[in-house]
């Protein structure tokens, strides 16, 4: 497998800000734009919590030329796939449509970017339609409650440790000026990447562009979180009970560093040893040897500031949450004192390829790639070097990591029994 | 200052990927797609084999048949078969579905071989071993339970049991105990029993040439038995039912599931491209009448959405919705109300023009990766759907009229001869749904419940 990728990309900027990338795979005839705004939840301030993300849905209800519904419609009726995400760190928008309609896709980002039009009863309606989300995502869902509480149990600042769904109470203050606001200092050209991906010629892409986008003038004034993360001092421990819930589960969480350092690329490969496949260490020992789980999972939680390596498991019935807890904090601390073997590594390396490789079979994912990259890092160019960071990673340098990261003081740790709530 | 809202451009034609047809001495079917885009290579095997292939007193043997194969071989034993999967990033997925099976891998290139002689060797050579099958059973003890929390679930385990009662398509879900009698030997003689290289196809897709294809398939599975399953015969499904609501009870829920059945057809139908444009106008995505009606205009619910599922005997049209408890009642009427507008008049030329628009375009990303297109090339074959039916799919759907939506709907969009069930807190359905007439309670195990109103 070749260390690097050579993914051929063409990069601009308008004179409004605007960050323009352009990624051509003429294949089949499909093209996908996505633009991705450096806001997230952790923008937000205490006692606004959920904003972002109600924003996202306010983006669905109309502007200057476009009424409310009329986005989905347009490009459904276009044969295309559209939606929108929100997370702690940026918000993307984005559409796969069959290439002749490329330009009905930047003329609807274009408008609304330039001109939402959000009436008061539209905002109820998302405002309602946002906390029946909330329930039917959480509220609903066996060990749902146990999941917003995590992050702020384990984050000693806000700006990571309250929910992207925000509180109910939260939810119900929001105001529309408030959206307003939002949408003037964040919702420009200088705070957004575009990224269209697919069946193009650049330089007409690029001309459809311009007569869209160029026009709109950059009002934005973005305020960038502070995310730093107070040491942790000694451990957090919670015991839930849920009335949803089947079977325990059990979450943990460890700080780490941020998107992109060294250890994130270790503990990374950590994981993939730790609990991906079947071979791998932990689903050996907790599935396959002695059927103490029905599955776990872990690995950095993937926010672009400090981060947490986290690790869910659901344990089978009649199985002691005490045992299994004892049986996971050994194989963290095991991976800071041994070194993990060469074989270990060269697995992960096979499965990390295997992953890039598959993710740049879709355009739509290409593009992707390349707006979180930009996003987040300034530098479309990872994804054709990613892997080498990936493929860097040493036994040593994953002990190292290990055992700055699995200690004990700073562990977060929540236990979810089922039965009724008592919290 | 904003321009106004662009015209298409004319679409580029869109061609169907070439598929190499060959076929080995045993009757397995070898298909090559060839793309040498990516060195990424998808291998599926399909077999004609279902859960209605499980014989009437245990459902749970072919299940626990095909998710073993993993669990040793003559040569290999769990832990090898693990260990190889994961160095050489060989993805290996299995699934057993209504009436086939599937074992695929997607490997690199480069390991292509690895994945191979693994892949054949577990469909060729497995051993199902006592101990590897008592953690599956056990596993799926679990899986069952935590089945029973979901209400999507405990909504389809009810319709399919209502609406095929007595037929091998009510089998969808296996119960608890099957899982206690289903030794060994039984899961063995069911899984040698039906399945073989005869009606198996074998599928490459990736930059492997069909000359290749053959080299590999002549060397992994030329050796396979040519067996293939005993041929099923089914009872005759019942033509139609009298409409009414089945309660699932679940405490404490804060929603109601609802999903409302109707009859559709089976896939290889001639009225299966035009009942599939249909039901895109009622609720086939967020621009549906459905969608707009409950969720847009009366805030009932976050999503609603209508599907087809289709089998070689018959099909069903479904309706599904997470609907506040509190309106359930004026949620289940509004559908009812869409689906009769829907025998009424003819759909608009706009929602006509956009529903064929969303089946075509769904297509085509269909055909962006090998793989995919790998899949609709095995669903062809086992649905036994004409051989032009993907090649010239968006100008057929294309083809559909008002008036043959209008026709269709009148057709099949009978809500007087529709199964409703609900899944949600008796304590607050019960008497909404009287409203309907007599309504059945069951729990969440199954289980009838008799009048009352404690639960």
């Amino acid at each position: 497998m070749k260390d690097s990728l050579n993914i051929e990309r063409q990069e601009h900027q308008l004179d409004n800000g605007l960050r323009v990338i352009l990624y051509r795979d003429n294949r089949v005839p499909l093209a996908h734009a996505t633009v991705h705004y450096r806001i997230g939840s952790s923008y937000e301030t205490r006692g606004r919590s959920g904003l972002a993300h109600l924003f996202e849905h306010l983006m669905f209800e109309g502007s200057e030329n476009v009424a409310k519904n009329e986005h989905g419609k347009l490009l459904d009726a276009a044969g295309g796939s559209w939606n929108a995400s929100t997370n702690k760190d940026r918000t993307n928008y984005f559409a796969t449509v069959p290439s002749n309609y490329l330009e009905l896709a930047l003329w609807l980002e274009a408008d609304r970017m330039r001109s939402l039009r959000i009436t008061p009863a539209n905002f109820e309606n998302q405002r309602q339609t946002v906390i029946e989300e909330r329930k039917q995502s959480y509220d609903n869902r066996p060990y749902g409650r146990s999941h917003l509480r995590f992050d702020e149990l384990a984050y000693g600042n806000w700006a990571y440790a309250h929910s992207i769904i925000g509180s109910v109470e939260d939810l119900r203050a929001l105001t529309l000026d408030e959206a307003i606001d939002f949408h003037r200092r964040y919702y420009g050209p200088g705070n957004a990447i575009l990224v269209v991906a697919g069946d193009i010629e650049e330089r007409a892409a690029l001309e459809l562009i311009k007569k869209h986008f160029a026009s709109i003038e950059d009002e934005t004034a973005p305020l960038a979180p502070d995310l730093s993360e107070p040491n942790q001092e000694s451990s957090r421990q919670e015991r839930h009970t849920d009335p949803l819930a089947t079977l325990p589960a059990i979450m943990l969480g460890f700080h780490m560093p941020e998107l992109g350092s060294l250890e994130y690329y270790a503990l990374s490969v950590l994981s993939l040893i730790l609990t991906h496949g079947e071979s791998s260490r932990l689903h050996r020992r907790m599935i396959s040897d002695n059927n103490w789980v029905t599955a776990i999972y872990s690995g950095p939680n993937q926010y672009k500031g400090p981060q947490l390596f986290a690790v869910w498991t659901q344990l089978q019935e009649g199985v002691g949450t005490d045992r299994i807890l004892q049986e996971l904090t050994d194989a963290l601390s095991a991976s800071g004192e041994d070194l993990v073997t060469d074989k270990e590594i060269d697995k992960a390396r096979n499965n990390i390829a295997h992953a890039f490789i598959a993710r740049l079979t879709r355009v739509s994912q290409v593009g992707e790639t390349l707006g979180t990259y930009a996003t987040y890092f300034d530098d479309a160019g990872l994804i054709n070097t990613e892997l080498e960071r990936f493929y860097s990673v040493t036994a040593e340098g994953v002990r190292e990591a290990a055992a700055r990261v699995f200690r004990p003081q700073n562990q977060t740790t929540i236990v979810v029994l089922p039965g009724r709530d008592t919290r | 200052m904003s321009s106004p809202r662009p015209l298409a451009q004319p679409i580029k034609s869109v061609r169907y990927p070439d598929v190499e047809e060959q076929r080995l001495g045993n009757g397995m079917e070898v298909l090559t797609i060839e793309d040498r885009r990516f060195p990424i290579v998808s291998v599926q095997v399909a077999f004609p084999v279902g859960r209605v292939n499980n014989p009437e007193d245990n459902i749970s043997l072919l299940q626990l048949a095909v998710e073993s194969v993993k669990e040793g071989t003559t040569t290999r034993d769990s832990r090898e078969i693990a260990e190889e999967t994961d160095q050489w990033a060989i993805h290996y997925s299995s699934e057993i579905y209504m009436e086939s099976t599937l074992h695929s891998i997607t490997v690199l290139e480069e390991h292509l071989e690895r994945g191979l002689d693994l892949l054949s060797d577990m469909l060729i050579n497995p051993t199902f071993p006592e101990d590897e099958l008592q953690k599956t059973r056990v596993r799926w003890a679990s899986i069952i339970a935590a089945q029973r929390s979901q209400p999507e679930f405990l909504a389809s385990e009810r319709m399919y049991l209502e609406w095929y009662d007595g037929h091998p398509y009510s089998k969808n879900n296996i119960p608890i105990e099957h899982l206690q009698t289903a030794t060994r030997e039984r899961v063995a003689e069911a899984y040698s029993s039906n399945y073989g290289a005869s009606g198996a196809i074998l599928l490459f897709a990736g930059p492997v040439t069909p000359k290749r294809s053959r080299e590999l398939a002549e060397r992994y599975f030329a050796g396979w038995k040519p067996k293939r399953a005993p041929l099923l015969t089914y009872p005759e499904i019942r033509d139609g039912h009298r409409d009414r609501v089945v309660l699932v009870d679940r405490p404490n829920s804060a929603q109601s599931r609802v999903l409302i059945g109707l009859r559709a057809v089976p896939a290889a139908s001639g009225d299966m491209i035009g009942l599939r444009v249909t039901n895109q106008v009622l609720g086939g995505s967020a621009s549906g009448r459905l969608f707009l009606k409950l969720r847009e205009e009366k805030g009932y619910t976050y999503g609603v959405y209508s599907r087809i599922k289709s089998y070689r005997e018959d099909g069903l049209l479904l309706i599904g919705a997470g609907v506040r408890s509190d309106v359930t009642r004026e949620a289940i009427e509004d559908v009812k109300l869409e689906i009769r507008r829907m025998t009424a008049c003819p759909p608009s030329a706009e929602e006509l023009s956009r529903s064929q628009a969303e089946l075509v375009g769904g297509f085509l990303r269909q055909l962006e990766t090998p793989g995919t297109v790998g899949g609709l090339e095995l669903r062809r074959r086992l649905c036994g759907l004409p051989a032009d039916h993907y090649r010239d799919l968006p100008a057929k759907v294309e083809r559909i009229s008002p008036e043959q939506v209008l026709e269709l709907s009148r057709r099949f969009l009978h809500p007087e001869e529709a199964i409703t069930i609900v899944v949600g807190d008796r304590r607050q359905l019960e008497r909404q749904l009287k409203e309907f007439g007599s309504v059945e309670v069951f729990d969440i195990n199954g289980q009838k419940l008799g009048d009352g109103h404690d639960g």
